[in-house]
């Protein structure tokens, strides 16, 4: 009798793993057939798909960059840090204007590569004073109030950022100049294929620095007393760890890399406005989730599949671009069904349990 | 004394900060347009602020000198700060940048005299900052009595129909003269006065009130306090006069506070009640609008009169609410957030691209408006057809609002609450959350989609743009700043963040930055909203990640 | 059919490597107060979440009144009228006392979205008796007068107590005390002592007891399973156990 009614219990476990196994088989086999489709149908010569390939990539590099600012808040704060891609274009904003007085003061021509280096720098100050100050103004103060709460400040400032840039530096368009800059315009030809330089600029610098990064976070004693904070502040504070210094140090690396993708994204699309952060930082959130928010390869893996479903998706499945964001939002819901806990998520939640 | 001197600096640096930011911002510019009692509004503000500043520095001083002291640090800091930003915008090329900022005004502000502006400046701001310290130390002012007129029972009674009378009055004199009026307020008054003796004789002494704070449940909620009686009759009176003099701006900023006041008691419950943090809301809001839209429009052919289409648009919203739910509600909180948002995205390009359905871009036109067996019927009673929505959107809040108080104090609300607290062991009672929370869900749907339904009716014509996310952000704010669960919070919150900004035009282009600003410093200061729910909905710190005031730390 | 009120046979849990549970059988009469003791981690609380359905055991079979409670969802297993409370109280914190034991009785109640709108007849006849029973209960363990406090302003005692209030609002066949007098003063803890000698001898509820307080345990249980390691090590009667040699290596033999 014992066996039968463990089988009853196993068997409803069974069906709702089976149904949803069914599901996925069933939305795999309807993709598979339309990508077949629009392979068999050669819709697409090889040098389409490669070129998306590409600028999925460089795409997911930025995603990437961003998604691991918020993934290092959440995994240390647990909040959404929603004024994130405000201070990613802040950081944009930043470069803008630096480079504009080097244009304006001939420095860019006495020496390229110094200016991009200096914008760059620039992006990424600013950015992480902004980050340090959200920290201390908006957070901190909230630290231990319930989960809503921060998150309704940070909805806050986030829209106090962007209006403020919208005021201080008017609604018109800044135009980043990368066709006068020698190096940065243009781009490679390889075959049929053409590869913006900045799109080369961003993978380059993205990887180098998502290298730098994961050596950080797991080598340093920084990244050590990061994890440990974000394991367990009241034992972290016992071991002599300065938990503030922590999360603001946090938060400012999360800027950083925010300030570093906000002015690639200035070069790469030429346009810098009060808005350029909301959608790249929503995205990038979206690809943090997807990754597992608050695991740092995940965030990683999230921003690069997030770009390349955005940028292939619609050539693979003969979707109209206009709906890429829905690809987006709705890879998110499915992942999500199916690991409710992201694509990497699930080691981490286990660890905590 | 000399401890007192650093922790000083930090309100200065603050302040100054502030001040900066209200400079770059253009509104000490906007501001110097107007005068108060001969001073320019705008360099006003910015003295306020220093002032401020070191009345804060000075507080946390101790003993008479230090807090002058204090004060005077900190003001110095300010006024440094400042100081030295203007001076900054002096360098060329800076304040091209910033657009909003004059370099006149920017000049006027460092007196005209460059660095030598700068540094009088900082003596200005440190004078300022001593007279902070002075305030500080004066003994604080007994408002003790002003409590107690507040919260008498009786006191409060009075006031409001005194009120009441004079706002009824007006309204009536200026729709159809003093004689109406008179005749009017009198009517008014007899009828409150009748009340209000029956109310004053009844209201039991304090203990006995003890009943109150038992739930609202079974025989507790048939029983009408005379108190609430009276104030609702006033609130009647008051709707629905006082709308007739309204013109024709008045009336749209009503109305639209009317809307988001429906779309708040929806995201209420689904937020303030069951827990669910939802930041794609919007969706439902535009589910019932182009239902309304496609239903009654003729450009689709389908052309169904408006109270045909009505609860359908309703019905169509709540349905997809529960489809949005049957996926996404197992998922943890902050991937539901996520994930309505990003259904709120959907909803938004699926509307701007199904150009065959929704007309794109274009948006749908001719909507249609609610008729009452014949036209001629509202041309009569109101002289601007468009007042008609208000009163079938007061309509419609009084009802959803009186609908999702039962809500609340019924089975259904205790299980959310519960659920909300403590999801295991509401399971272990027996709750089956998963159903509890799609029936959250679905309830807040029904009510955005009236709120969309009736939105599209009264614009005409809608378009994808009614539909961003900052609508979602705008709902989800006015009901955290009213109080989240709480009824009453959410046409406070509505008041406070659409009407106050309607009105408040001149410094429309300052609106969002102030309202950004405002959230934050609302969460710091009164998490818990304006307005907020009886304690039995105030959750203790250690529980719950919703509504509850910040652990003291 | 065997008319057994509560079995359990053979369960069985294992968390990653380690084993919580292992080959746990025990019986329970109608009426009964049966214990749980053993050492912390002895797989005590492993059982009562394998039993409430928020961690199925790997295999065995848990059967109340001939029904199978493994596979079965917590909410499930709630209307099969079991009922518990927590070592860690967990009151609903913002409600009132009152509103803590109304909500208990959920699964007795109807109304639905129609009768919480329009408050028709049924729901108002429900609603009362709900109430009226709410008062009952508070009344008897000996919450009177406390009932408009909120939760968390309770004293301790007054919590663990309502909390208890909380469970048997749901009219339960079958009580899970999980340690109940854990916290109390001596005065408090044979004051539950007596509560629960009184719902077996005057409503004839049935309890599953998990309790560190042996004075509590040998006082007033019928019977007594001891645990250690996930494993059972002794069983039988207050007496029987007490002069187990294993019990006394084990568990009593430290504490004695």
């Amino acid at each position: 009798m014992a066996t039968t009614s463990t089988t009853v219990g196993r068997s409803a476990a069974f069906s709702k793993r089976a149904f949803l196994t069914i599901l996925g088989v069933l939305i795999g086999a309807v993709l598979a057939f339309r990508l077949g489709q629009t392979i068999y149908d050669q819709v697409w010569g090889p040098e389409v798909w490669i070129r998306n390939l590409i600028n999925g990539l460089a795409l997911g590099a930025v995603y990437a960059l961003i998604a691991l600012g918020y993934t290092l808040v959440y995994g240390i704060l647990f909040m959404i840090n929603f004024a994130h891609g405000e201070v990613l274009m802040l950081g944009a904003m930043a470069g803008f204007f630096v480079l504009d007085a080097s244009i304006n003061s001939g420095f860019l021509d006495y020496n390229t590569l110094l200016t991009i280096v200096i914008v760059f720098i620039a992006g990424m100050s600013v950015a992480v004073v902004v980050g340090v100050l959200l920290e201390r103004i908006a957070y901190r103060p909230l630290r231990g109030a319930p989960r809503l709460v921060p998150l309704i400040s940070a909805i806050g400032a986030s829209i106090f950022l962007q209006n403020a840039a919208l005021q201080a530096f008017g609604a018109n368009v800044k135009i980043y100049p990368t066709p006068q800059i020698t190096g940065l315009s243009g781009g490679q030809r390889f075959g049929d294929v053409f590869v913006a330089n900045t799109s080369i600029m961003i993978m380059v610098l993205a990887i180098i620095t998502m290298v730098a990064l994961v050596l950080l976070v797991n080598r340093s004693r920084f990244g050590k007393a990061m994890r440990a904070v974000a394991e367990d502040k009241p034992t972290a504070q016992l071991m002599g760890i300065d938990v503030n210094r922590i999360i603001l140090l946090t938060f400012a690396l999360g800027s950083l890399l925010a300030g570093m993708a906000g002015v690639m994204l200035g070069f790469h699309n030429r346009q810098v406005t009060h808005m350029v952060g909301f959608m790249p930082g929503l995205k990038a959130f979206t690809a943090a989730v997807l990754g597992g928010i608050g695991n740092v390869p995940g965030a990683m893996l999230g921003g690069f599949f997030l770009g390349l479903a955005e940028s292939l998706g619609p050539t693979a499945f003969q979707i109209p671009s206009a709906y890429k964001d829905v690809i987006a939002f709705g890879l998110l819901v499915l992942i999500l069904i199916f690991r409710p806990t992201g694509l990497m998520g699930e080691r981490l939640s286990r660890e905590r349990a | 004394m000399r401890a007192a001197l650093l922790p000083a600096t930090r309100p200065g640096l603050v302040g100054g900060g502030a001040a900066i930011a209200i400079v770059v911002l253009g509104m000490v510019t906007a501001l110097n347009e107007r005068e108060l009692a001969g001073l320019p509004v705008g360099n006003l503000l910015v003295g306020l602020i220093v002032l401020a500043v070191g009345y804060r520095a000075a507080r946390d001083a101790v003993g008479a000198g230090s807090r002058l002291v204090a004060g005077l640090v900190a003001g110095l800091t300010a006024g440094a700060f400042l100081a030295l930003f203007m001076l900054f915008t002096r360098v060329p090329g800076v304040s091209e940048k910033l657009v909003q900022t004059e370099p006149e005004d920017t000049d006027a502000i460092l007196f005209g005299m460059g660095a030598g502006g700068a540094a009088l400046l900082a003596v200005f701001g440190a004078g300022l900052g001593v007279l902070g310290g002075v305030l500080a130390s004066l003994p604080a002012l007994p408002t003790g009595w002003l409590r107690a007129v507040a919260g008498s029972g009786r006191l409060r009674l009075i006031l409001v129909a005194l009120l009441s009378l004079l706002i009824v009055g007006l309204a009536l004199a200026f729709l159809f003269g003093l004689v109406v009026a008179v005749v009017g307020v009198i009517v008014l008054a007899g009828l409150e006065l009748a009340l209000l003796g029956g109310a004053l004789a009844s209201l039991p002494p304090l203990p006995a009130r003890l009943r109150q704070v038992l739930p609202k449940s079974g025989a507790g909620r048939r029983r009408l306090d005379p108190v609430a009686l009276l104030t609702l009759l006033i609130m009647a009176v008051v709707l629905i006069v006082v709308p007739m003099a309204f013109g024709q701006y008045f009336n749209h900023v009503s109305t639209t506070v009317g809307i988001f006041v429906l779309m708040g008691l929806g995201l209420n419950v689904v937020v303030g009640y069951a827990g669910l943090l939802d930041l794609g809301y919007v969706a439902f809001f535009a589910i019932g609008a182009y239902a309304m839209a496609i239903l009654s429009s003729p450009e689709q052919g389908i052309e169904v009169n408006f109270w045909l289409a009505l609860p359908i648009a309703m019905a169509v919203s709540g349905i997809s609410g529960t489809l949005l739910g049957i996926p996404v509600l197992r998922m943890r909180g902050d991937y539901l957030a996520i994930v309505t948002l990003g259904f709120g995205e959907i909803i938004r390009i699926f509307s701007q691209n199904l150009t065959d359905l929704t007309g794109g871009p274009q948006g749908v036109r001719d909507i249609a408006r609610p008729e009452l067996a014949e036209q001629e019927f509202t041309t009569l009673l109101f002289a601007n057809p468009q007042q008609f929505y208000f009163y079938l959107i007061a309509t419609g809040v009084v009802l959803v609002a009186i609908i999702s108080a039962h809500l609340l104090s019924s089975r259904i609300g205790r299980a959310w609450v519960a659920m909300r607290e403590d999801e295991d062991v509401a399971r272990a009672i027996g709750i089956r959350v998963v159903r509890y929370k799609l029936l959250a869900f679905t309830i807040g749907a029904v009510f955005a989609g009236l709120g969309g339904a009736i939105f599209a009716s009264r614009q005409n014509s809608i378009f994808p743009n009614d539909f961003t996310l900052i609508v979602s952000i705008n709902v989800l704010c006015l009901v955290i700043i009213g109080g989240m669960g709480s009824v009453r919070g959410v046409v406070v919150g509505s008041v406070a963040l659409i009407a106050l900004p309607e009105i408040l035009r001149e410094l429309a282009e300052f609106r969002l930055v102030t309202f950004g600003a405002l959230l934050v410093f609302m969460m710091i200061v009164r998490p818990q909203g304006l307005l907020p729910a009886g304690r039995s909905l105030v959750s203790g710190p250690a529980s719950l990640d919703i509504a509850a005031p910040p652990a003291e730390a | 059919m065997d008319a057994e009120f509560f079995t359990a046979m053979a369960v069985t849990k294992r968390f990653g490597g380690v084993t919580a549970l292992l080959d746990l059988s025990l019986a329970i009469q109608r009426s009964q107060i049966y214990s749980l003791i053993g050492p912390n981690g002895a797989g005590k609380s492993t059982f009562f979440n394998a039993v409430t359905g928020f961690d199925p055991p790997d295999s065995g079979s848990i059967q109340f009144q001939g029904r199978e409670l493994v596979g079965l969802a917590p909410e499930a297993v709630a209307t099969a009228r079991i009922a518990r409370t927590y070592q860690n109280i967990r009151l609903f914190k913002s409600m009132t006392a009152l509103e803590n034991v109304i909500v208990g009785r959920h699964v007795l109640m109807r109304a639905g979205v129609f009768g919480a709108v329009f408050n028709p007849p049924p729901t108002r006849r429900e609603e009362e008796t709900a109430e009226t029973r709410a008062f009952e209960l508070l009344d008897f363990v000996g919450l009177r007068g406390r009932e408009a406090e909120v939760s968390i302003n309770l004293s301790y005692g007054d919590q663990r107590r309502l909390e208890i209030a909380r469970a048997l609002a749901l009219e339960p066949e079958l009580l899970l005390l999980d340690e109940p007098t854990a916290g109390m003063s001596p005065a408090e803890t044979s004051a539950v002592a007596d509560l629960v000698l009184h719902l077996r001898d005057e409503r004839g509820l049935t309890v599953l007891l998990v309790e560190h307080d042996m004075s509590v345990v040998m006082g007033i249980s019928d019977r007594i399973t001891v645990m250690d390691y996930g494993e059972e090590i002794a069983r039988g009667t207050p007496d029987e156990v007490q002069n187990d040699p294993r019990v006394l290596e084990a568990y009593l033999g430290g504490a004695a």
